[in-house]
């Protein structure tokens, strides 16, 4: 890739980003500063975007950051007690914006949906009493397994609202996935929707699970929108005749609120672990401080609720008050260029994309684009695989006119966000990160530890717990040492990315460092693959790797030993 | 290309079971697969292989002959 300087922040922007009243703010000179102050003191760092973010709690914590027990089990937020809920609705009440639209949906046959905050807020306090009244308690794990609805959302903050947590599956996972990880972390309940629609095709998602589900013994209840009734079934429309109030419970900053899975090299898929007070903090700082993004924004990002992603997304438009666009289905279809008339038509100034996405519009009739008004966007956020040279260049001249910035961004579902991106503050390059992202204190190290000189690849690792950093891997705290901090050497997390950083101080990625697959930014672990194969008693050896693809990052090829019976004709 | 019967089995598998994300692009039906000395399949070689790369050191194996069947493969 070219690593040319391509795009100089003005001085206007600088002046106006948000970095630049977080840097003022936290009396702190320059960029440079505030990453160097972060490693040494990363407790100061994410008191103060709790603070600049004016994040609320029930009860202020007594101490910021807590490493008494190690590194990997860092604390934050000692003693404080809060909800993601008290911060992404709660506190917006008294607001003017309460009153105005939160988030805008269309479904793939074009129907549009909205819902204010106001009314959001009432929702999920009918079903947040329901899922009380029908026995569900703090701490329980209730399941998410639907596509982009606004009851996807309704059904995510009711969860939280009551101190369960909420657990995304990804909309598009067959049934032994499903089940497999609803019983890893013992859910009690699960969100689901009888049908949806994809490139036309009607997907039955309740039918697919409904056979399997008398093997998640934990389950007790399924919420179902949709007609199918049964035993378990609570259907949707029950939730109408419910009182619309609800306070929200107090937790404990670090209860766990979120799990999403992740997949490594071996074994089951591990669960990710995200806090009430981990996850808001962190998309503060990535996302409101770093990325710039301000309550009169408009947020589009067409990702899975199951994926980090969606939580993120979830989490940063309703934390700071702005408006949200949500689509059932793929971005390219009915029309082959829905993703920008999505753009064009609600103004959105905020979005964040896949590399993926654009390898696949960039190959369109440029005819096409030719009267559509992009002028709206003034970020585009991008990020799950790294990028190559062409689909960044066509995004940046042909739909950005060189005018957007690309804030590319790497980080993973362990830690909640990024670990390196690009600052505002910085000149960008071609598909590179231009700065750590401060509190992370990442490194490029090789086998031994030692760290690389510039332009050598090698593992990225991290010195330090961040605020959002997984809470250990759900119920695997052995896991979590011997997979991440352990790897290398004692108390260095080791993060499954091989990545350099030229003499610039730009940093690049160049793919998993493990045996991980990822399929257009999702990550399956070869494992979870093969297991699926051997299960079918026909073969004596299988193993599942991904080879690089220019649509989707990477295509999964199967290697197989047929069992001796099955290779006779 | 039309694919054998027998890779679509496998790939029918994983679609119904971990969803159609996750569909193989292609099956390939080899003798042995490479392994360490302590039986330990090396993905890594199998990767290289596939993608006419060097695979590196492959003395070490316990069945470096398996390493030229998989690169008849290659894609």
């Amino acid at each position: 890739m070219s690593k040319e300087i391509i795009w100089k922040p003005s001085k206007d922007l600088v002046e106006n980003s948000k970095l630049t009243k977080f840097l003022n703010f936290s009396k702190i000179q320059d960029y440079n500063e505030l990453e160097k102050k972060s490693l040494t003191d990363p407790g100061w760092l994410w008191d103060s975007v709790i603070k600049f973010s004016d994040l609320k709690f029930f009860k202020p914590y007594s101490k910021i950051i807590d490493e008494s027990k190690g590194i990997p089990w860092t604390r934050w937020c000692v003693d404080g007690k809060t909800n993601i809920v008290l911060n992404c609705i709660d506190r917006h009440k008294d607001k003017d914006f309460f009153k105005e639209t939160f988030i805008f949906s269309e479904r793939e046959d074009g129907t549009e949906t909205s819902i204010t905050y106001d009314e959001f807020n009432k929702i999920i306090s009918k079903v947040g009493n329901t899922l009380k009244n029908n026995g569900f308690k703090k701490g329980d794990v209730i399941a998410l397994y639907m596509p982009q609805f606004i009851e996807t959302y309704i059904a995510y903050f009711s969860i939280l609202k009551i101190g369960c947590i909420v657990l995304p599956l990804f909309s598009g996972y067959g049934s032994k996935a499903v089940i497999e990880r609803l019983n890893i972390a013992k859910a009690k309940g699960i969100f689901t929707v009888e049908k949806t629609f994809r490139k036309a095709k009607e997907i039955r998602m309740f039918d697919q699970i409904k056979g399997d589900l008398d093997q998640v013994k934990s389950l007790e209840k399924i919420f179902l929108l949709g007609n199918d009734k049964g035993k378990k079934i609570f259907n949707w429309e029950n939730f109408k005749n419910v009182s619309d109030k609800l306070k929200t419970e107090e937790m404990n900053a670090e209860d766990p609120a979120i799990i999403h899975f992740t997949s490594g090299t071996t074994g089951k898929p591990k669960g990710c672990v995200y806090t009430h007070i981990g996850l808001v903090t962190k998309m503060a700082f990535d996302e409101g401080i770093l990325a710039d993004f301000k309550q009169t924004d408009v947020h589009l990002c067409m990702a899975d609720m199951g994926w980090m992603v969606g939580s993120k997304s979830a989490t940063i438009a309703s934390s700071h008050g702005a408006k949200m666009i949500i689509a059932e289905g793929v971005p390219d279809f009915p029309d082959e260029l829905r993703f920008w008339k999505l753009i064009e038509k609600y103004k959105v100034t905020w979005t964040e994309l896949s590399p993926a996405l654009i390898r696949n519009q960039m190959t369109k009739d440029k005819k096409l684009f030719e009267n559509l008004d992009l002028s709206s966007l003034r970020i585009i956020c991008t990020g799950g695989e790294p990028w190559t040279e062409k689909p960044w260049k066509w995004l940046f001249e042909f739909i950005g006119k060189s005018k957007v910035p690309i804030m590319n961004s790497a980080g993973g579902t362990e830690v909640s966000g990024s670990i390196l991106h690009c600052c505002l503050h910085r000149p960008f390059k071609v598909g590179s990160f231009n700065a750590p992202i401060p509190g992370m204190s990442a490194d490029i190290v090789d086998s031994k530890g030692k760290k690389v000189s510039a332009d050598q690849m090698g593992e990225l690792v991290m010195r330090k717990s961040s605020i959002g950093l997984t809470k250990s891997l759900w119920n695997d705290d052995e896991r979590y040492i011997k997979n991440y901090w352990k790897v290398i050497k004692n108390d260095l997390w080791v993060h499954g990315d091989l990545a350099s950083k030229d003499k610039d101080g730009h940093w690049y990625l160049h793919g998993r460092s493990d045996d991980t697959i990822k399929v257009s930014g999702k990550r399956i672990g070869p494992s979870e693959l093969e297991s699926v194969i051997v299960k079918s008693g026909k073969v004596k050896e299988v193993a599942a790797v991904g080879v690089p693809d220019e649509g989707k990052g990477s295509k999964i090829i199967l290697s197989i030993v047929p069992l001796e019976s099955e290779k006779k004709p | 290309m039309k694919k054998n019967l027998k890779e679509n089995l496998f790939i029918d598998l994983i679609i119904k079971d971990l969803g159609k994300s996750f569909k193989p692009d292609k099956v390939i039906f080899v003798r042995d697969l490479p392994k360490t000395r302590n039986m330990k399949i090396m993905r890594r070689v199998i990767k290289s292989c596939l993608t006419n790369e060097d695979p590196g050191d492959i003395s070490t194996l316990l069945n470096p002959e398996s390493v030229e069947e998989i690169k008849q493969h290659a894609i």
